[in-house]
């Protein structure tokens, strides 16, 4: 680091002093700066996060849990929902990791002085600002009525039941917690939350009864500070409450107080959400129940698996040079046929997998290999899309081979050659006509940090645009397929000054109805535009159906 | 520090001065002469763009660029002019804001101690040559963003570090719109020294003292009257030349108005979500990060490099994404830069220079799309 200045990016060492299970996937990293000095001058107001990092897996920004007065004591509450929180949820004592922080405005507690206070909250949102609730509640006397309000989905989701518990004991305080929806069945190991009730004030006017239908309820504080009593399916269940209904509390006025985030107040986000949430997660991925490996006592297995493919993407790996070397320090190579080692019946923590599944054999043997590795992850455009030779899928497969084999009952094939995903659940995915080395050892490198690997799936344009090269669409007319294939080569075509031809397939979002209307009117030939979907990636649902309505288009029979 | 432009008070009033075309070279002689690396424009794959140039022969001379929504082509002019052309895809930014770059490096010790060290800062004297007037005023944005509180080593290292050399732009691309935006097509300081090309030759004035040191290090001589005349008819001139117009300079109310707008879902139909706007647009500075791990887990490199809120992880949040479509991302996009930006910057991120219509591989134009966003109900787009 040159200049007197230290990075306002660089991490802090922090030390996991603490650790507690909320709920199921809901847990809170205490942590403490290992630096003392550094651990002396941090503060941090309520509402304000840390960057939470895990070197070789990656960042999280994470709300500060605890109290400010006690700031070199740092509690985090995390959800286990994506690659690096998941990694986080397997820290204990002892551990180490990188902090920043700390960020954003925090809450504007100082201009609600004087004023009532209404906290609002869904989920985990919670987390954010109980160090506001804290904050206020140890200034009592500068605040008027405090209100906090907290809605959760399902109430194994409602953590920290003994701080609601205690702040509903506050003088003029109100507690609610409500809940969507049904809970889990009985039996699901989660606790029904019941409508306790608050408990009266002193002189307090009994208002009320819960009605069933608020979804409203209270906060539980019954003597033995159990939850206890139904579930709201049950009306008139609550005891006597404050006569206080949510309704008078507008989402504006609400809103007026967290809601400082520099952004105008859009009418969107307090409308209910009209368009389904996309997961990251494809629909053929697995969504990661499975915690990736983590292996103390021996060092992790891998197998490289080959199905129909041309061994190509295995080059990837064997290719790799020095880092081969260095990759079976760490582990056990236990089945790469291209390397050497055989032994197809060995257990896998982690089963790279190169092919198509193009005969019946195939889908018996995928099976069989998925249920001897903990990780499988296909590679390679076969194993992902089907591969080149899933363009049998487009045409009559068994003519074929009777016209062609003189003895076509010889030949075991399916009619046609499909993904790894097809057949059975896989844990990732890596794509591409061939994978790349980097590709590879990327992944590798995250599952042997016990991450899954960076989910890819930025179109080429941005990778090529960061290599600075010119667009050879727009500069030359060049009819790539860049913006809608998925990054992972590097742009390596656009940087020869060649079209993309779309081997590492589709990306998110891709609008391929777009790209090639806009071919197609600067006079690209129709049989021309179905063709480019038709290499390695026609198997891949969203090139097939440009190729199929290409064809269509131009009269081009898509069987030919 | 060489370069006080952006961040330092202009020093000297610009009086121009004639350097004549046949003594272009001298220029870069002094810069080099004054230890500087120097990047320039110069023809490559089709294109012009910025990269290391030690010689007056090697920019594009004789080059123009035709340009239009979705297309770009170079052109021959038949003359001796250098700079007689729009710019291409990238000019200031990746110079500054690294396309990739290192943060940070972490190493884990066999205790499972983690050390963190910051990637260092590169010092070298960088000068730049031909710098267009809408890049000047992105750069002022990005030394805002940048040069805030907590100042961004590297992007401060390389601005203190840069010597601006602009030039008018005489030749404004159809795509451009400059005027409307208050940005060009005229250098009215925030440069060390501004060339003005002229048939024979160019004027040349000095804003900084580093400006008027490589002022002083060239055979100039008084420009005449004429020359003088001739500039100002050019500008002017490139002034008319623009068509294309933002509709206002303050769209923010009417696009924060307009967010359950039909257009933005019209646009999604066309829009690739593929980040080209974003990534050839002088003034946006998203970013994600990544970390490159060693395979045995003792060494890890933070990188950061830019990201687009077109991407999906931009909006990634709690295992969701907040803008799973292309409407919603579009809609961020226009209504951050031409909205957004007045509140965190006081001004539109937007200056003028077109290159998002341009390099759009389906030839989406923002003005039109800001002015159809914003003309009041039942009106089209502004012609």
């Amino acid at each position: 680091m040159t200049g007197p200045a230290r990075s306002p990016y660089l991490p802090w060492e922090a030390e996991v002093v603490g650790r507690s299970q909320e709920t199921r996937d809901l847990f809170t990293l205490r942590l403490r700066l290992t630096n003392r000095g550094e651990r002396e001058r941090y503060t941090f107001a309520p509402g304000q996060f840390n960057m939470l990092h895990l070197p070789g897996v990656g960042g999280v920004p994470i709300s500060i849990a605890s109290d400010p007065a006690q700031s070199e004591i740092l509690d985090h509450t995390i959800r286990a929902v994506g690659r690096v929180t998941r990694v986080l949820a397997e820290l204990a004592p002892g551990n180490r990791l990188g902090l920043r922080g700390p960020y954003g405005r925090g809450w504007p507690l100082r201009e609600a002085q004087g004023r009532d206070l209404v906290v609002i909250t869904g989920g985990l949102g919670c987390a954010p600002v109980v160090a506001a609730i804290a904050y206020a509640v140890q200034r009592r006397d500068r605040f008027r009525r405090l209100v906090i309000l907290q809605g959760v989905k399902h109430s194994a989701d409602m953590i920290w039941r003994s701080r609601y518990d205690a702040w509903a004991r506050l003088p003029d305080t109100e507690v609610r917690l409500a809940r969507q929806g049904l809970d889990r069945p009985q039996g699901s190991g989660h606790r029904a939350l019941g409508p306790g009730p608050l408990r009266p004030r002193p002189g307090h006017r009994p208002g009320v009864r819960a009605r069933a239908d608020d979804g409203c309820q209270r906060a539980p504080s019954d003597r033995a500070g159990r939850s206890r009593g139904p579930n709201l399916a049950q009306p008139g269940a609550g005891l006597p409450v404050r006569r206080r209904p949510l309704r008078p509390l507008s989402a504006r006025a609400l809103l007026r107080l967290p809601g400082r985030t520099g952004l105008p107040l859009r009418r969107d986000r307090l409308a209910p959400r009209r368009q389904g949430v996309l997961a990251l997660t494809s629909p053929v991925t697995r969504p990661m129940p499975m915690r990736p490996p983590k292996i103390a006592s021996r060092k992790p297995r891998l197998a490289v698996h080959k199905f129909s493919s041309c061994d190509g993407c295995q080059l990837a790996l064997l290719n790799a040079g020095e880092n081969l070397l260095a990759l079976a320090e760490i582990v056990d190579i236990v089945h790469f046929a291209e390397a050497g080692v055989v032994d197809e019946e060995a257990e896998a923590d982690i089963s790279l997998v190169e092919g198509s599944i193009s005969t019946p054999q195939e889908i018996e043997r995928v099976k069989a290999v998925r249920a001897r590795s903990r990780w499988l992850i296909p590679i390679g455009a076969c194993g992902t899309a089907g591969g080149p030779q899933a363009l049998r899928n487009l045409a009559d497969a068994p003519a074929w081979i009777a016209a062609v084999y003189p003895h076509p009952e010889h030949i075991s094939a399916l009619p046609t050659a499909t993904a790894i995903a097809r057949h059975v659940p896989v844990d990732a995915e890596l794509p591409g006509c061939p994978v790349n080395t980097r590709q590879v050892l990327a992944a590798l490198s995250s599952l042997l940090l016990g991450a899954s690997p960076v989910e890819e799936n930025e179109k080429v344009c941005v990778a090529c645009k960061r290599k600075g090269q010119v667009c050879v669409l727009v500069a030359k007319g060049e009819p790539c397929l860049g913006p809608v294939t998925v990054t992972g080569c590097g742009a390596l075509c656009p940087g020869l000054g060649r079209d993309c031809y779309g081997c590492y397939g589709p990306a998110e979002n891709p609008n391929v109805d777009s790209l090639t209307g806009w071919l197609s009117a600067r006079g690209m030939d129709t049989e021309a535009i179905a063709r480019r979907f038709q290499y390695q990636q026609s198997g891949a649902p969203v090139f097939r159906e440009a190729f199929v309505q290409w064809s269509k288009r131009g009269g081009h029979d898509s069987g030919d | 520090m060489p370069s006080a432009a952006g961040h330092g008070a202009i020093v000297m009033k610009a009086r121009p001065r004639f350097l004549p075309r046949e003594a272009l070279q001298s220029l870069f002689e002094a810069l080099a002469a004054g230890g500087y690396r120097c990047v320039g424009p110069q023809v490559r794959d089709g294109a012009i763009v910025y990269a290391d140039l030690s010689d007056a022969s090697a920019l594009p001379v004789g080059f123009g660029a035709r340009q239009a929504p979705g297309e770009y082509r170079l052109e021959e002019r038949g003359d001796q002019r250098c700079f007689a052309w729009a710019n291409g895809p990238q000019a200031l930014k990746p110079l500054l804001f690294r396309p990739q770059e290192p943060l940070w490096q972490a190493r884990r010790g066999a205790d499972g101690r983690i050390q963190f060290e910051s990637a260092a800062a590169p010092r070298e004297r960088r000068a730049v040559i031909s710098v267009r007037a809408c890049d000047l005023a992105a750069l002022a944005l990005h030394d805002k963003h940048f040069l805030h509180k907590e100042r961004d080593p590297w992007y401060a290292a390389r601005r203190a570090d840069l010597l601006l050399i602009a030039v008018d732009c005489s030749h404004p691309a159809d795509t451009c719109f400059c005027v409307s935006t208050g940005d060009g097509p005229a250098v009215e300081g925030e440069t060390d020294l501004a060339l003005t090309e002229l048939d024979r030759g160019f004027l040349v004035r000095a804003y900084t003292a580093e400006g008027a040191a490589l002022r002083d290090a060239l055979p100039l001589r008084e420009a005449t009257p004429e020359e003088l005349d001739e500039a100002e008819a050019q500008i002017a001139q490139a002034r008319q030349s623009q068509t294309r117009r933002m509709p206002d300079r303050n769209l923010r109310d009417a696009l924060f108005a307009n967010l359950d707008h039909p257009r933005w879902a019209e646009v999604a139909e066309r829009c690739l979500s593929c980040g080209n706007c974003v990534a050839v647009c002088p003034t946006c500075f998203c970013h994600t990060e990544r970390d490159l791990g060693a395979l045995d887990g003792t060494a890890s490199t933070h990188l950061r490099r830019w990201d687009s809120c077109f991407s999906a992880e931009h909006s990634y949040l709690h295992g969701r994404l907040l803008r799973p479509d292309t409407r919603t991302r579009y809609r961020q996009w226009l209504t951050h830069k031409l909205g957004g930006w007045h509140d965190q910057y006081g001004r539109s991120g937007c200056v003028g220079c077109g290159r998002c219509i341009t390099w759009c591989p389906v030839g989406i134009d923002l003005t039109e799309e800001a002015a159809a966003v914003c003309a009041p109900s039942g009106e089209g787009p502004v012609p």
